[in-house]
């Protein structure tokens, strides 16, 4: 643990510039971080994850050095789309354009301002204390009142090209102003075979009728923790898929709280993982407010020697009547020796309230695979066939074709990449 | 075209079928006619090619010998089973699965496949045949169908891949009056010279319409008698009993 203390002093001696105050906050995090530690079996919202490989390699914050020769990184964005580019960690504003109502803004630039900026860590995640300790690429996206954006905006996170082991610990300030729409991918790519590591945290603010879509694909190959936090204020709309794919080890912590009445929130997950991988999912959905809305699905898909964990909770607080919220978490097992450990719960304290949730595991319907092949359809097509249409129905909620098409042929590379077909 | 010679299947040591001989020539519509657990659908899935069933004897098609064979090589081969219980496919479109399968043997056959335009005004004019609504093309694969959309849902796919030999596993069950006349109907727009057809059925009401050249009656895993449509009606009347012993 003692090189995330040197790694927060090389970081203070490259941003001589940083306030005291700032230096404070690092300080303090770093220091909140090591009193908790790395989370252990005993932790129990945790304890189905090794989070000891956190420990055991050495990683080195990135810096400029790391971002050499930016012409040959792919930066391609979606057709039709605003980007924001990020590459090892290094914003490159040169490369990013969003549209009018839209600024972007560095997290030192609003800091330095003293403007209020949600900068806060709690006791009970690390990762979150860390990455406020250690937040080496901090953007504020600030959407104006009463914007309506009908491009998506694509935020790329690229790792690439990296020849050291390191870590970037970014720090995504989303804030939707009122009566305002708009669709976010924030997408994180890295095709480096040197291990390396991406702590993010997102945090989304709706504001009054704000609508806010949501994609959020995790396909960086690396290590990868995600703490995703949602506010949504009175009729607020979200709407959200996590795209998991291609890292060796994942752990998500998804975070939704209705501020205010008459809000919904549709979350949607689809979680791919194939060889040793292991992703762990936890969504907290708080509706502290009466009257709101949510919708969870969110399903993996594990071959190999891969495990999933996927921990859902839903709070219903004493005064929030007319709650409806579904969860649900659907799981396939392409390989006798995959496995995942589901844990949906609810907690309920109100008693107007409309709540269901529920968990299925299984594995390919020997009957469906007999039916398929006996139309003359191959059995490796006719699996793929089965779990495109297992997953379908996540990847056809996007708002926007085009990314829906694009998350289609990742799962259908995906299952072409598999070693039994 | 098809040639069953000496057939012992059983499942877990269980003994189901008991020597069966059976030859279907081009152009025949065959009808086996049984009780429940008489040994009818395992014959079906047998020839159909599902796995579990310890196998002795000879099944030839066209002179090949079809055991080994796993089903799609079946279903290339030109053999299809319309089944007794379609399953559900979650989240495969109708359309998509239909055009999959027709590809698949275009492909297996050297021809080019269809993109989704031309399979699409195929398929319209093929779900006609069915009394169909053009919507149950775009609706996941027998999701939500009823038993006899199900069927349909069959026969419009033998109509649409044209196998050169069908086994019918009673395609009539659960079926009223207007939907069996619907499905024999189909039946007998893909019957032609070059065709074989296997139906198997407990009641004589479908053959009524589809009028076999050979009935069988199957007894314990065993084909016990044979004759035409004559036979059908005396089982009808009769029962099976008068067959034992």
């Amino acid at each position: 643990m003692e090189y995330f203390k040197s790694q927060l002093d090389s970081l203070n001696n490259q941003w001589t510039h940083e306030p005291e105050k700032m230096m404070h906050l690092r300080n303090s995090a770093l220091e909140q971080f090591l009193q908790m530690g790395l989370p252990n079996k005993h932790w129990e919202d945790w304890q189905f994850t090794d989070f000891s490989p956190f420990d055991k390699t050495k990683f080195r914050i990135s810096s400029a050095d790391d971002v050499k020769d930016i012409d040959k990184y792919h930066t391609q964005s979606f057709a039709d789309s605003f980007s924001i580019i990020i590459l090892n960690g290094h914003y490159q504003p040169q490369l990013s354009h969003v549209p009018n109502g839209v600024t972007i803004r560095t997290l030192f630039d609003v800091f330095i301002k003293d403007e209020k900026a949600d900068l806060s860590y709690s006791e009970e995640n690390p990762f979150i204390a860390l990455n406020t300790s250690l937040m080496n690429c901090g953007l504020v996206v600030d959407v104006s009142d009463g914007i309506q954006i009908d491009k998506p905006i694509h935020y790329q996170f690229i790792s690439t090209g990296i020849e050291d082991n390191i870590m970037n610990h970014p720090r995504l300030l989303i804030r939707l102003g009122e009566n305002s729409s708009t669709e976010i991918i924030e997408h994180y790519k890295g095709e480096s075979t040197t291990l390396y590591w991406n702590n993010c945290v997102t945090v989304c603010e709706l504001g009054k009728n704000g609508e806010l879509h949501h994609t959020r694909i995790q396909e960086d190959t690396g290590y990868h923790t995600g703490n995703i936090e949602y506010h949504l204020q009175n009729d607020a709309r979200l709407n959200t898929l996590f795209f998991n794919s291609g890292t060796e080890l994942y752990r998500g912590d998804v975070n939704i709280s209705f501020n205010g009445q008459n809000a919904s929130a549709e979350l949607n997950g689809l979680s791919l993982l194939k060889n040793n991988q292991h992703m762990d999912m936890r969504v907290i959905v708080d509706h502290a407010y009466p009257h709101c809305t949510s919708n969870q699905l969110f399903k993996y898909i594990l071959d190999d020697k891969s495990t999933g964990v996927f921990n859902g909770r839903v709070i219903v607080q004493k005064d929030s009547q007319k709650t409806d919220s579904s969860q649900s978490n659907k799981n396939l097992l392409l390989s006798k020796s995959s496995s995942i450990n589901s844990n949906p719960q609810l907690e309920i304290y109100a008693d107007d309230v409309r709540c269901s949730h529920g968990s299925t595991t299984g594995q390919l319907d020997e009957e469906v695979l007999y039916y398929l092949r006996s139309r003359g359809i191959d059995a490796v097509t006719a699996q793929q066939l089965m779990v495109e249409g297992f997953a379908g129905e996540l990847l056809v909620n996007s708002k926007n074709e085009k990314i829906s098409a694009y998350l289609r042929n990742k799962l259908t590379s995906w299952l072409k990449s598999l070693k039994n077909g | 075209m098809l040639e069953i010679k000496n057939l012992h299947v059983s499942i877990d040591n269980k003994k189901i079928l008991k020597g069966i001989n059976l030859t279907i020539i081009s152009g025949e519509l065959h009808a086996i006619m049984g009780r429940n657990g008489s040994g009818k659908s395992t014959l079906s899935h047998v020839i159909a090619g599902k796995e579990g069933y310890e196998i002795e004897g000879e099944i030839l098609f066209n002179g090949e010998s079809l055991l080994g064979k796993s089903p799609e090589e079946r279903a290339l081969a030109g053999i299809f089973m319309s089944f007794q219980y379609p399953v559900v496919i979650p989240g495969v479109n109708n359309t998509y699965f239909l055009k999959a399968a027709l590809n698949a043997k275009l492909k297996a056959n050297g021809q080019p496949e269809l993109d989704a335009m031309d399979f699409l005004s195929l398929i319209k004019e093929k779900i006609k045949l069915v009394g169909m609504d053009e919507s149950y093309l775009s609706r996941n694969v027998n999701d939500g169908f009823s038993g006899g959309e199900k069927k349909r849902n069959e026969i419009l796919q033998l109509l649409t891949l044209e196998p050169t030999f069908a086994i019918l596993d009673e395609t009539d069950s659960g079926l009223d009056i207007d939907a069996l006349k619907i499905i024999a109907n189909g039946v007998n727009q893909y019957r032609n010279s070059e065709r074989g057809i296997l139906a198997i059925t407990h009641y004589q009401r479908l053959l009524d319409y589809m009028k076999p050249d050979v009935v069988h009656a199957m007894i314990d895993g065993k084909i016990v008698k044979t004759g035409d449509m004559s036979l059908a009606k005396e089982l009808e009347e009769k029962g099976y009993s008068w067959l034992i012993d």
